[in-house]
């Protein structure tokens, strides 16, 4: 990066990458960014919830595409790092699980992606039951 | 009591389904026979490929015939292009099976199908002027107008996406680029709207495939790929839109939506999306799968928009905490650190440390 600093004598300043500061958000920005993370799960649960409904109307309950859409809402739910919706998480991504079992996929990366996340859910409910402060490096340690 | 009009079935002819003898139904190809239509069509997916290269043997052998007669024989000649053109579809449907199949075994036997077809479309196309005859020459019009085309668009689209398949990515290229430039070639001769839209799907697959290259890492992460299937789709979608195709525009939205989130565009994904979902429940209804794939693409918008705040937001917290470090060892800044790892370890971040 190059900062010119006059242009009669060309004077050229050269800074390390490494100095150079990002821009910081203000609170203000922050309290927009999280919102707007805010906004976003909740549309992100409104789309799955959907294609959710379309997929048990369409292909009905027994079927792999619902097992996805099933997993596909307890994801989303999961994001929302709350209590209620947490648990709302388990019993879909169970749900997902036993309609993969009973439709006979034979697909183990996605068994496997699935089983992870329902642990990881179970984790968070876990967490949630046990009540008191929620501490990061117990989060990172799941 | 009414006598049966139907002869008796011979015992000698066994279902090619299920064994039994005295089968009396048989297949369009005279090849086999089957005991009644419950079995033929049990047995069709087994027997479809075969059935289809019968009948290219069958073409092949009076098109030599054919050839045998032709020279100064015009209407010969006519009869000769007609059957060379239907052996291209049929060389053209019997590597469409196989590409639909998704099995890799059957890839190269695919190509050389494609490439059979798009031989004879040009063999059909070249000989189209040196007929002799005028009535030779109006039926010949007559049939290229029909079809010639079409076919060889479509059968340079999915050979291209055939090659895609079989990860052969400059064949794909050339491929598609060689559609284009025929494509626009023709346009300029003569712009019907078949011809647009053979264009437009022409641009569209190759908007496709800038993206799966993309998607599967093999560009590096070259954004400029998705710069150039932005383009490439954004011509596609506005001659289906010209063309009032409105189911067409749909499937484009929704891809041109991926090149959006793929650019960072995250607001432009979701309008794109929204366009595309008010498309699609207009041509599909409110309840369709592709409906559900609009949702579900709205999902992944929203997942990939959080994700990029946070890459943001963390490395903002990277910054300060490298700082914070920096501070740590500055004497005149002792307390202020050490109220910072206080207020640190309170909110439970002491494992970053």
């Amino acid at each position: 990066m190059r900062v010119r600093l006059d242009t009669l004598d060309n004077k050229e300043l050269r800074l390390k990458p490494e100095n150079v500061c990002p821009l910081f958000p203000t609170a203000l920005k922050l309290q927009e960014q999280l919102q707007k993370l805010h906004d976003l799960a909740q549309k992100r649960i409104t789309s799955s919830k959907e294609v959710h409904r379309i997929q048990i109307k369409v292909k009905s309950v027994k079927h792999v595409n619902t097992a996805i859409a099933c997993e596909t809402l307890g994801v989303a739910y999961l994001a929302t790092h709350q209590a209620a919706d947490t648990g709302l998480a388990v019993s879909l991504l169970i749900q997902a699980d036993k309609i993969r079992r009973r439709v006979g996929d034979d697909d183990k990366d996605w068994a496997r992606v699935l089983s992870q996340t329902l642990r990881a859910a179970q984790a968070a409910q876990a967490r949630f039951d046990k009540g008191g402060v929620l501490l990061l490096a117990s989060y990172f340690a799941t | 009591m009414a006598a049966s009009i139907r002869p008796a079935p011979t015992l000698y002819r066994v279902c090619y389904n299920c064994n039994a003898p005295g089968a009396d139904v048989k297949c369009s190809c005279l090849a086999v026979y089957y005991c009644g239509l419950t079995c033929q069509q049990a047995h069709i997916l087994e027997h479809k490929h075969e059935c289809v290269c019968k009948s290219i043997q069958k073409k092949g052998a009076v098109i030599s015939r054919l050839q045998v007669q032709g020279g100064s024989n015009g209407v010969a000649n006519v009869k000769l292009m007609m059957l060379e053109q239907e052996l291209a579809r049929v060389h053209y449907k019997v590597g469409r099976l196989m590409l639909k199949s998704h099995q890799a075994a059957k890839y190269k036997a695919a190509v050389t199908h494609f490439k059979q077809a798009l031989h004879l479309y040009r063999k059909t196309e070249a000989s189209h002027g040196t007929l002799c005859g005028a009535t030779a020459r109006a039926a010949a019009g007559k049939l290229a107008d029909k079809a010639a085309p079409e076919g060889l668009y479509d059968t340079l689209i999915d050979l291209g996406q055939l090659y895609g398949s079989m990860r052969e990515h400059d064949d794909e290229l050339q491929v598609h680029q060689e559609a284009l430039q025929e494509v626009r070639v023709d346009i300029v001769h003569a712009s019907t709207p078949q011809l647009e839209i053979h264009l437009s799907n022409i641009l569209s697959a190759m908007g496709h495939m800038y993206i799966s290259q993309y998607d599967s890492q093999i560009t590096n992460g070259d954004k400029g790929k998705c710069t150039d299937a932005n383009a490439l789709l954004e011509e596609a979608l506005s001659i289906q839109r010209a063309l009032s195709r409105y189911c067409m525009a749909a499937d484009i939205l929704t891809i041109l939506a991926s090149v959006h989130g793929y650019l960072e565009m995250f607001d432009e994904a979701r309008n794109t999306l929204k366009q595309a979902l008010d498309l699609t429940r207009r041509c599909h209804g409110e309840e369709s799968a592709k409906v559900a794939v609009c949702h579900q693409r709205m999902a992944c918008n929203c997942e990939e928009q959080v994700e990029a705040i946070i890459k943001q937001l963390s490395m903002h917290m990277e910054y300060m905490l490298t700082n914070s470090i920096r501070l740590f060892h500055s004497p005149g800044s002792r307390v202020l650190v050490e109220g910072l790892q206080k207020k640190l370890q309170y909110n439970g971040i002491e494992g970053v440390w």
